[in-house]
């Protein structure tokens, strides 16, 4: 690998060229993709509908087995399940009925033989050679991956152990859905991803963070960068509410005199996992995002749309066995978070930014340099090597 | 408190945002009052956690706050169309129900619909006025364009 891991071209955020690589060599290569939820399909014969980049895709369980298919026919590449969410005995496409098996198996094709010995398929048209793409499917403490590559190796290899322990620490049962967004910004799909890797922004762009001592960077905590590069964790601790009062309004207001919250109610933290980490950003490269803010748990999903479009999911979860007062306070978080979130609407219009200075921008680099050149993992959020890690999976990929 | 009627209140309200006149937004609600921002889809699946969620005047008053004072994002405001409201009974309760088409005004840019959706707001009658001491906004848009800082 030549690239620099320090200068990253701005055009590398407006080259349609390189999108369409993109989408060949990364999102269909061997790399895991978010899908949706357990829970979301729990009876034999649910699917539910999403999108791996822009390509269409259904997840199904069948009879317990959950498998994910392109969701598009055969014959003329119509998407096959128009609604979000159903149950089906079987696949039919409405352009023209073919329809296929649970396991994808071409089954039915409408006026096979023709109409009175006149018209239909040719005589050596066998159904049993055409089926639908299927892709490989993980269910990961209830979370749902695919990949389009069955050689990807499985997610625990994929991340490495460390990423893999910061995605189970965050489920520890099987997670439910309790809420969604979608967040359209305007820039390029990695300026986005990027962002997420990016622990030197928090504290400074999300001035809300910094107002009331959510995330400083003096605080304890670190970042940990997975051997490919591209998946990360940056995590922080805060004592309990519980231990120290510094959360309470009276001393919010004296923090920061011109402005305290009245009802700082949305602040509290509950030591969920009991480590005190109230703060873990996680990257699954490359298009997934595990966030958790507090009591605020979520699954950000990341859908490229064109070159200068990405559009975010935030699927925020809980579980089943959720005391009154966690949900309350999971609730409460979504104040923090979000598209209108105090802590994170800025995300949304930051990357839009740096893209309207990436479209005429020859010699013009991002400068990535922050913490060296490296990758590695450090105990200091002051750097950018996770974004650099970001890039060096990137363009392995990429290079290949 | 307002000396208006449920109509004149929702109508102020909305207009109140379009002239980022916050004071005048916050006066429209009740000090015991509900304001929740979220969408059809949540909504249908039984879903609580949507966008906004604030339990008490306060928190609005925080939100006012922070997007004054702390928030970063570009300048911009709002434009309503309201339809007329409407009354449902539920029997304990009267909802007033009126839809909105809401237009984004960024400088630079074209206007832009930002998002559809209704008001669902129930009401505190007293002899002094009226106020909203809850209003649900369900948005028919699951998608917001870039953020969205300013309530709806």
């Amino acid at each position: 690998m030549t690239e620099n891991l320090t200068r990253i071209p701005l055009r590398s955020y407006t080259d349609v060229d390189r999108y369409s690589d993109e989408i060949k060599k990364i999102v269909q290569g061997k790399t895991w993709h978010f899908i949706g939820f357990e829970s979301e399909i729990e009876n034999a014969g649910d699917y539910s509908t999403t999108e791996i980049a822009e390509i269409p895709v259904v997840v199904l369980n069948d009879a317990g087995a959950i498998r994910a298919y392109v969701n598009r026919c055969v014959h003329r590449g119509s998407v096959l399940c128009l609604s979000e969410k159903g149950n089906i005995k079987q696949f039919e496409c409405v352009y023209h009925g073919w329809t296929f098996d649970l396991k994808g198996n071409l089954n039915g094709v409408a006026f096979e033989r023709g109409i009175k010995g006149q018209g239909g398929m040719p005589p050596d048209f066998n159904k049993e050679d055409y089926k639908l793409r299927e892709l490989k499917v993980e269910n990961f403490c209830g979370v749902l991956f695919a990949t389009f590559d069955f050689d990807t190796p499985e997610i625990e290899k994929y991340l490495g152990s460390e990423i893999t322990a910061g995605v189970r620490r965050v489920l520890p049962s099987k997670p439910i859905v309790i809420g969604r967004t979608s967040q359209l910004i305007r820039s390029n799909w990695k300026i986005y991803v990027e962002n997420n890797h990016d622990s030197y922004h928090a504290s400074i762009l999300h001035s809300f963070f910094t107002t009331f001592k959510l995330n400083r960077l003096t605080q304890s905590g670190g970042i940990v960068i997975n051997e490919a590069g591209g998946s990360h964790i940056s995590y922080s601790k805060r004592k309990q509410e519980t231990d120290d009062q510094v959360y309470d309004s009276e001393q919010l207001r004296a923090n920061h005199d011109e402005f305290g919250l009245k009802d700082p109610g949305a602040l509290r933290f509950i030591d969920e996992f009991n480590d005190q980490i109230s703060l873990q950003i996680l990257t699954f490269f490359p298009l997934v995002v595990f966030h958790q803010i507090s009591n605020s748990l979520c699954v950000r999903q990341v859908i490229p749309r064109g070159i200068d479009r990405v559009e975010i999911v935030w699927w925020y979860y809980g579980f089943s066995d959720d005391s009154d007062e966690i949900k309350n306070a999971r609730l409460q978080q979504i104040n923090l978070v979000g598209p209108a979130g105090y802590i994170s609407m800025e995300d949304g219009a930051v990357g839009e930014f740096v893209q309207r200075n990436s479209s005429h921008s020859e010699g013009a680099d991002g400068l990535i340099m922050m913490g060296g050149n490296g990758y590695e993992s450090s105990s200091s959020r002051v750097t950018e090597a996770a974004i650099r890690g970001f890039w060096k999976q990137y363009y392995e990929m990429m290079d290949a | 408190m307002q000396k208006l009627s449920p109509e004149a209140l929702i109508t102020r309200s909305a207009i109140a945002l379009d002239r980022i006149d916050y004071a005048g937004w916050l006066d429209c609600f009740a000090e015991e009052c509900r304001y929740e921002i979220t969408t059809f889809v949540n909504q249908a699946n039984g879903w609580p956690c949507g966008l906004i969620h604030a339990l008490n005047k306060d928190q609005l008053r925080d939100r006012v706050a922070s997007i004054e004072t702390v928030n970063v994002y570009e300048p911009h405001r709002y434009r309503h169309i309201l339809s007329q409201t409407y009354e449902t009974h539920t029997g304990i309760d009267t909802i007033f129900v009126t839809a909105f088409s809401v237009y984004r005004i960024t400088a630079n840019r074209s206007t832009m619909l930002f998002a559809t959706g209704e008001y669902r707001d129930r009401l505190k009658h007293e002899a002094s006025g009226v106020s909203i001491r809850e209003r649900t906004v369900v948005l028919d848009n699951e998608q917001i364009d870039t953020l969205l800082a300013i309530p709806l």
